[in-house]
């Protein structure tokens, strides 16, 4: 008994190995190729713009999309997928969580792969997802559009330089879009010391 | 004592001031001016002790700088040298330091929705990397208060948060730093005009006019000015070398500071600091004078916050609640 046990661990162990592999070899290929999932970069900052995108089960995955759709499915959505060689099942590592829009062709493309769907059936390109989400989030879409929802990037002065409004899927996971908790930065540093325990009451 | 008084044997005679200046020199007299003399020195010295504990002593140049308004470009220059020289003398670094002009027709103001912050500072951080903030003794401009839901009383927030992940269950986050007032009372309290407001809103404090009576710090309700009690100390790599006169340049010991906007970004056209970094995207900033820009529909179409409305500072910061 004890040895099948042993067996078992073994496997697991090259089967994590072997995502790692898979994680090394995507990402420096199809990441580049995704331009809604470029991040940003401001010409030379002092601090770290990038927006935050997090996916709670990604783990192996650096918390990113590393892979396109065209990966497996070649043609289109319907058929059937080429070998998946993600090891615990391809969309497993994913969390869906987008409230009751639980159909991938709610958004997916069908007969496109790399392409969103519009209401008809029409073609909305990757690299312009806000056409997307605009079906359902109108009223989101109407703040981002005068520009108070969502973060802007560079210049106020649009005579001066280009703003950059991020667009949805740069802050906001498709599949779980509440934006993630994070962790705080560091308070500021006390310089007297305390007199009171914070958990103490006063009477 | 009393009758002795009464009987006049103890009082003494009423003397001239010849009689004291021609005195001949006794032994009392001589030690009493010894000891005025050994006084005066001590105290002297004491007074000026300040002087020996600075670092570099003042330049003549530095002695006999005008007051900003009063000066003429020429004058500039050679002020702008000189700092970056001391600058390269004292953090080895060649900066890049400008004195931009306000640009006509320009009026700043900030908006930040509570609604979305979720309180994770990285604004805080944004800004020390930005504003070259001195990191030991530690020098922050914003402050973000964790509130109670349902209430928005300032007395019982804390700003020392600090769990796992934020928000917080039950909790809210108000970010603090200056509210660049229209009726500023760090102006009105300024005994010798080192700040004041600019024509496109933002309040800023000649470092080197600046002496240090810290009244700014007490007058602004808001706690937005911060005091170097130790001359700033920066990592090399950490200082931005991109600064201005009354923006980021490496401040002095004992001069106020406080939050520009990040003057040297936005007279450039750029957003500050904290706007770019924001994760949530909840700090929005703008012209208030161009229509159709964000901060112009939040002022027109939002439901906006006044902090602390009822002292009548008029901020160009405003909050409001948005998901």
């Amino acid at each position: 008994m004890k040895k099948s046990y042993f067996i078992i661990l073994i496997l697991f162990v090259l089967c994590m190995l072997d995502l790692q592999l898979v994680h090394a070899t995507d990402t420096d290929t199809d990441y580049a190729d995704l331009p809604a999932f470029k991040i940003l970069s401001s010409p030379k900052s002092w601090f770290d713009t990038t927006p935050v995108y997090k996916d709670p089960k990604l783990l192996f995955y650096t918390q990113e999309f590393t892979y396109t759709c065209t990966k497996c499915h070649e043609k289109d959505l319907k058929s059937k997928p080429k070998k998946s060689h993600l090891p615990f099942g391809a969309h497993l590592d994913m969390t869906f969580t987008h409230g009751l829009n639980l159909r991938c062709l709610n958004c997916h493309h069908a007969d496109h792969p790399d392409a969103f769907t519009g209401h008809d059936g029409s073609i909305i390109p990757k690299d312009n997802p806000v056409f997307l989400c605009r079906k359902c989030h109108g009223v989101t879409y109407r703040d981002w559009k005068a520009g108070i929802h969502g973060r802007i990037n560079s210049f106020w002065d649009a005579k001066l330089g280009p703003k950059k409004n991020l667009a949805c899927n740069q802050c906001h996971n498709p599949h779980h879009p509440k934006f993630p908790d994070l962790k705080p930065m560091a308070p500021p540093k006390r310089d007297v010391a305390q007199p009171h325990k914070e958990d103490s009451q006063h009477e | 004592m009393s009758d002795e008084n009464k009987d006049g044997k103890n009082q003494r005679e009423p003397r001239s001031l010849e009689d004291i200046t021609y005195a001949p020199l006794t032994r009392r007299s001589f030690l009493k001016a010894g000891l005025v003399a050994t006084a005066l020195t001590t105290g002297g010295a004491v007074t000026l002790s300040p002087i020996k504990e600075l670092d570099q002593p003042l330049s003549i140049d530095e002695f006999l700088q005008k007051h900003y308004e009063e000066l003429t470009p020429q004058h500039m220059e050679r002020i702008i040298s000189r700092i970056k020289r001391e600058i390269k003398r004292d953090y080895k670094i060649d900066a890049d330091i400008s004195d931009t002009k306000p640009t006509p027709g320009v009026e700043f103001a900030y908006a930040l929705n509570i609604g979305r912050c979720i309180g994770c500072r990285r604004c805080v951080y944004a800004c020390m990397d930005e504003n070259n903030q001195s990191r030991d003794p530690e020098i922050q401009y914003i402050r973000v208060l964790e509130m109670e839901k349902g209430s928005m009383n300032f007395e019982t927030s804390n700003h020392y948060y600090d769990p796992e992940t934020v928000p917080a269950k039950n909790k809210f986050y108000v970010p603090v730093q200056c509210h660049q007032c229209d009726n500023a009372p760090c102006v009105k309290a300024c005994p010798i005009k080192a700040t004041w407001q600019e024509p496109d809103g933002i309040v800023v404090v000649d470092y080197n006019w600046c002496i240090g009576c810290r009244y700014c710090l007490a007058a602004c309700p808001y706690w937005a000015r911060r005091f170097n009690f130790a001359k700033p100390k920066i990592p090399k790599k950490d200082i931005n070398p991109k600064m201005d006169y009354l923006g980021n340049r490496i401040r002095p010991r004992g001069v106020a500071e406080k939050c520009t906007f990040c003057i040297q970004r936005t007279r450039n056209g750029k957003l500050p600091a904290c706007a770019e970094v924001c994760p949530t995207g909840s700090r929005i900033f703008g012209n208030i004078l161009e229509k159709g820009n964000p901060i112009s529909y939040i002022l027109e179409n939002k439901r906006v916050y006044v902090m602390k409305e009822e002292l009548q500072t008029f901020p160009r910061f405003y909050y409001f609640f948005e998901k």
